[in-house]
């Protein structure tokens, strides 16, 4: 089923949207999950709790892109489970991952204030754009979808300390692009 | 900001970077025999190019079938394709000749059949009075070729006519044999050569 159809239904009250979402979306919001949370059980609740959130939410947000809104939403839930359970759980990747991301704040130096999300979505959005595609494709891969860095490695046929050298620089560079764009984090 | 902060700002993250991402395939890379097969593909194809975009091509927009008697006294129709046998048989026409049955069809089907006989000579002549060859289907929008072997002839005879495309400008001419051996007939396709079809303008400037 078309990805307007099965918003169609969510906007019905039909309650084959759920079924229909799971049906198309579901093993790609389950891979997200797992990548993050590393735990079956906690990916899989993280996935039904995404189904129940879009049904909530649509509508009244009625999404230009089903998948996108998806992804969003299981990313949103895997991080609060692991805010909830980080203290009894190790939660590995997305510790690794989070840690990462730090890296790309500027220095407290350049913080004046906080940057509203959407701000900062543009500027990541931005220099996602400037990006080579493959550089792109790899920090897409790594950071959204939370796929591990021996996994991107295995990918691109290089070995995972090349990978990691290439996530570095490309935080890098992140981190003094949103300190030229005046990021103020 | 914190980490969770970047990490939400990921979230935002446009969908036509999240599906490039997802439909990305890396290129491989390859030792010297995949270049090998890589190269070699390459002349393959570029000798198909050549082939096929000069004068004299071999790429056809017609398939021809050849038609023999099968079980019960039916009609089978198979596809002639070059350097394969097919069976085909001496067939009755209603004007009493017997010939080997050749089709091509370009598909119109609002125009009527034409049948035409082919004599060893190489002569050719359009037959209205045929409506009927053997027990087979005539059907609208095709051009059958009714080869009809001298009986001073031997076996393998060989058969050539032109199917014209007027569409495209072009024209293919079929070479095919028909073996006769042990009470039955075989014919194979030697060779088509297409080519473009000449105004008598330009064939004789």
């Amino acid at each position: 089923m078309d990805d307007r159809s099965i918003v169609e239904l969510y906007l019905r009250r039909d309650e084959r949207a759920a079924k229909e979402t799971q049906a198309k979306y579901g093993s790609y919001c389950f891979t997200i999950a797992k990548n993050i949370l590393e735990f079956h059980e906690d990916a899989e609740e993280c996935v039904n709790d995404t189904w129940v959130t879009a049904w909530n939410r649509i509508p009244p947000v009625i999404p230009k892109s089903l998948k996108a809104f998806l992804g969003k939403l299981v990313r949103d839930i895997s991080l609060s489970r692991y805010r909830a359970n980080h203290a009894m759980k190790r939660y590995h990747s997305m510790q690794m991952m989070l840690d990462e991301l730090g890296e790309c704040i500027p220095s407290e130096f350049d913080v004046q204030e906080k940057l509203e999300q959407k701000e900062l979505e543009v500027l990541i959005n931005g220099w996602l754009v400037s990006l080579p595609h493959v550089d792109r494709i790899m920090f897409i891969k790594r950071y959204y979808y939370g796929e591990p860095v021996k996994e991107l490695a295995r990918l691109q046929g290089c070995t995972e300390n090349q990978m990691a050298q290439r996530m570095l620089k490309l935080r890098n560079k992140l981190k003094s692009y949103l300190a030229m764009e005046g990021v103020i984090l | 900001m914190n980490k969770e902060d970047m990490y939400d700002g990921i979230s935002g993250i446009l969908p036509e970077f999240l599906e490039e991402a997802e439909q990305y395939t890396p290129v491989k890379k390859s030792g010297w025999r995949r270049w090998l097969a890589a190269a070699v593909c390459i002349c393959f194809f570029a000798a198909g190019l050549i082939s096929f975009f000069s004068s004299k091509q071999s790429y056809s927009p017609f398939v021809v079938t050849a038609y023999a008697t099968g079980p019960d006294d039916t009609v089978v129709s198979s596809e002639l394709h070059k350097y394969e046998s097919v069976p085909v048989s001496l067939l009755e026409t209603s004007s009493g000749m017997k010939v080997y049955v050749f089709s091509y069809g370009d598909g119109n089907n609002d125009q009527p059949a034409s049948i035409a006989i082919l004599s060893a000579n190489g002569s050719m002549s359009i037959d209205s009075q045929i409506n009927e060859i053997g027990h087979m289907q005539i059907e609208n929008g095709k051009h059958y070729i009714c080869y009809v072997p001298d009986v001073t002839e031997t076996s393998p005879y060989r058969v050539s006519f032109f199917a014209s495309d007027f569409d495209t400008g072009m024209a293919t001419q079929y070479d095919i044999s028909i073996r006769e051996e042990n009470g039955r007939a075989f014919a194979k396709l030697n060779s088509m050569v297409v080519s473009e079809m000449k105004s008598e303008k330009d064939a004789n400037p």
